[in-house]
């Protein structure tokens, strides 16, 4: 049964489809602080329609951040988004409702509402956006769980699966509208490996059947190499690095390649206390935590 | 004189951020009770089921200890009051003392101090987890509005609700009261009840209740509204819950007083006896 879900049947929509020809996002000098810190300063990039985009960077550099702007949850400072050529840090209520319908969210903590059932969180959306008839609203939400591979889960609550299990169920709901664009914050943050695999495969195949446009924040450096058509490197409030995967392996900048290789020693100084600690505590040998081969 | 103007700046800013921070939580109240008005007819802005629950929650779940608490503080205050009452004069008047004081303002500041330690507290931390859990930002981005789909149950169901509790609170003083009146002081029950009906009117009874309509606005709203400016951690849920709950009290006391004066404002009119 789950393997011959066809996932075009019901699509009542139109609204939520592009409008431009152009870039789907068009971020332009964007910059934000938080107090004294500039966590994003001065950035800007395209992101074409039906890619799968990474957007990369240690803990802490502004991921989220850039997201939250991207998706018209906060304010820049300065800059603008552009999304399917509109302006959503600036769009009044309305437009920005529009431009909602276009896009899913997979959020860091899967965000699913702890009230509702796996099934009723992902029918949430489609209830409130269109006004099919409940059985109909059933029929998709099946269709977007067997998608995930969740159809046993339907109604259970979220404090009754596993983080894994709350990652597909929000990628469900994420998908519930069959949005053009999708944001996935750390899809794959604390699943085992062959989870990661399964995440990364409906990433691709969302992308490549459906002609989504999809924008992954992740660390795992298997799923960057598995997913990405471009990837996009931050790094103290810059894009430090844009470019495909096979770029990326090559890059010969040092701040890549500490990411990459996972090195606790290099441009990266965000770990520089626990490296000082280390070599206290070992003597002066190389840390031996990291994935440096 | 720099000292001056700066410290005048100083308070001046302190005093700009309050006003502003309430101007805030009025706007929030505000869209709060618009919501739950529409909600009535407009079934998006959030689900029946979750105004029953809440009703629930809220209401039906807090009578047990307002009937209790209601019943101890009646009792006390016949058992600490008729002594004192019985050197200057008959025993009997304590049934007027305690049933205008419970209704006028011990019933409806005690049941809503309660309300705000047990469903106050619980709207803060519910929603302060909601907001560092991404759920309230992701109900946004599904274009559904949090105040409305979250914040109007609560505000609806706790409007109607502390009332009902406040006359479950009042009904049980003036009981407890009359309990320990009678058979501990040995006042004859048609004494009591005669003093009773002789002190209290039925505007001190109303009016108690209408204010406790008014303790729920503030609770509700302020406890709501401080889950939802949680920001970071779930150790911030904590805090803000705690603060909440200080507001609600200090500004539940507040009111109270300010209400006294309208309502002898209402009776020098004759509206209110
Ligand atoms: N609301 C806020 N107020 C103040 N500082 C904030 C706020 N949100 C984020 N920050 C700061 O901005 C920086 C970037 O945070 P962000 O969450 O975007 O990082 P991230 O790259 O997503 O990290 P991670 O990989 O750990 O999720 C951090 O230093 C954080 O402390
Ligand atoms: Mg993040």
């Amino acid at each position: 049964m789950a393997g011959q879900v066809n996932i075009d049947l019901p699509r009542p929509r139109g609204e939520g489809q592009l409008r431009s020809e152009g870039p789907v996002i068009k971020v332009e000098h964007l910059t934000k602080r938080y107090g004294d810190k500039v966590v994003l300063d001065d950035i800007s990039f395209e992101l074409a329609r039906g890619r799968v985009y990474v957007i990369m960077g240690p803990s802490g550099c502004g991921k989220s951040t850039l997201l939250r702007m991207m998706i018209g949850a906060e304010a820049p400072d300065a800059g603008r988004v552009l999304l399917d050529g509109v302006d959503i840090t600036t769009a009044d209520k309305r437009t920005r409702e529009e431009a909602r319908r276009k896009f899913g969210v997979l959020f860091q903590s899967s965000a699913l509402l702890n009230g509702l059932t796996v099934a009723e969180n992902v029918a949430l959306p489609i209830a409130q956006h269109t006004d099919l008839l409940r059985s109909t609203i059933d029929l998709m939400v099946r269709l977007k769980l067997e998608l995930v591979g969740m159809g046993d889960a339907a109604d259970k609550f979220p404090y009754e699966i596993s983080g894994g299990m709350k990652k597909r169920a929000g990628l469900a709901r994420a998908i519930a509208l069959d949005p053009a664009i999708v944001f996935y914050d750390e899809p794959s943050a604390g699943l085992d490996p062959v989870m990661v695999g399964v995440i990364d495969k409906l990433i691709k195949d969302l992308t490549s059947k459906l002609g989504i446009t999809s924008v992954v924040i992740t660390h795992e450096m298997p799923s960057i190499f598995r997913i990405a058509d471009e990837a996009i490197m931050l790094y103290g409030g810059k894009i430090v690095f844009q470019g495909s995967p096979g770029a990326l392996r090559n890059s010969s900048s040092p701040l890549v390649r500490q990411f990459i290789n996972g090195d606790p020693e290099g441009p990266i100084n965000a770990p520089r206390q626990l490296a000082e600690l280390s070599e206290r505590l070992f003597g002066s040998g190389r840390a031996p935590a990291g994935g440096a081969s | 004189m720099l000292i001056l103007t700066e410290s005048l700046t100083a308070v001046g800013s302190v005093i700009n951020a309050q006003l502003s921070a309430l101007g805030r939580t009025v706007r929030f109240g505000g869209s709060a009770a618009l919501y739950a008005a529409r909600g009535v007819i407009n079934r998006r802005i959030y689900p029946r089921h979750d105004l029953v629950v809440q009703i629930d929650y809220t209401g039906a779940r807090s009578t047990p200890i307002m009937i209790l608490t209601g019943f101890l503080v009646g009792m006390t205050l016949v058992a600490q009051t008729t002594p004192t009452l019985g050197r200057y004069g008959p025993q009997e008047l304590v049934a007027g003392v305690v049933g205008v004081s419970v209704l006028r303002t011990l019933g409806p500041v005690l049941a809503a101090i309660i309300f705000a330690g047990r469903v106050g507290a619980g709207f803060t931390a519910e929603l302060g987890t909601m907001k560092v859990g991404e759920e309230v930002q992701a109900l946004e981005t599904m274009g559904i509005d949090p105040i409305g789909y979250l914040v109007a149950p609560r505000f609806f169901a706790a409007v109607i609700m502390l009332p009902c509790l406040t006359i479950c609170f009042d009904a049980a003083a003036l009981i407890g009261g009359f309990i320990i009146g009678v058979y501990n002081f040995n006042i004859p029950p048609e004494d009591y009840l005669d003093v009773t009906k002789q002190f209290v009117y039925i505007s001190n009874f109303t009016f108690g209740v209408f204010k406790s309509a008014v303790f729920a606005v503030i609770i509700t709203v302020v406890c709501c509204y401080k889950g939802f400016t949680v920001q970071g951690s779930a150790m911030e849920v904590g805090r803000a819950t705690m603060q909440a709950i200080v507001v609600c009290l200090v500004s539940i006391i507040f009111t109270d007083f300010v209400l006294a004066l309208f309502y002898n404002i209402l009776a020098r009119y004759d509206i209110v006896q």
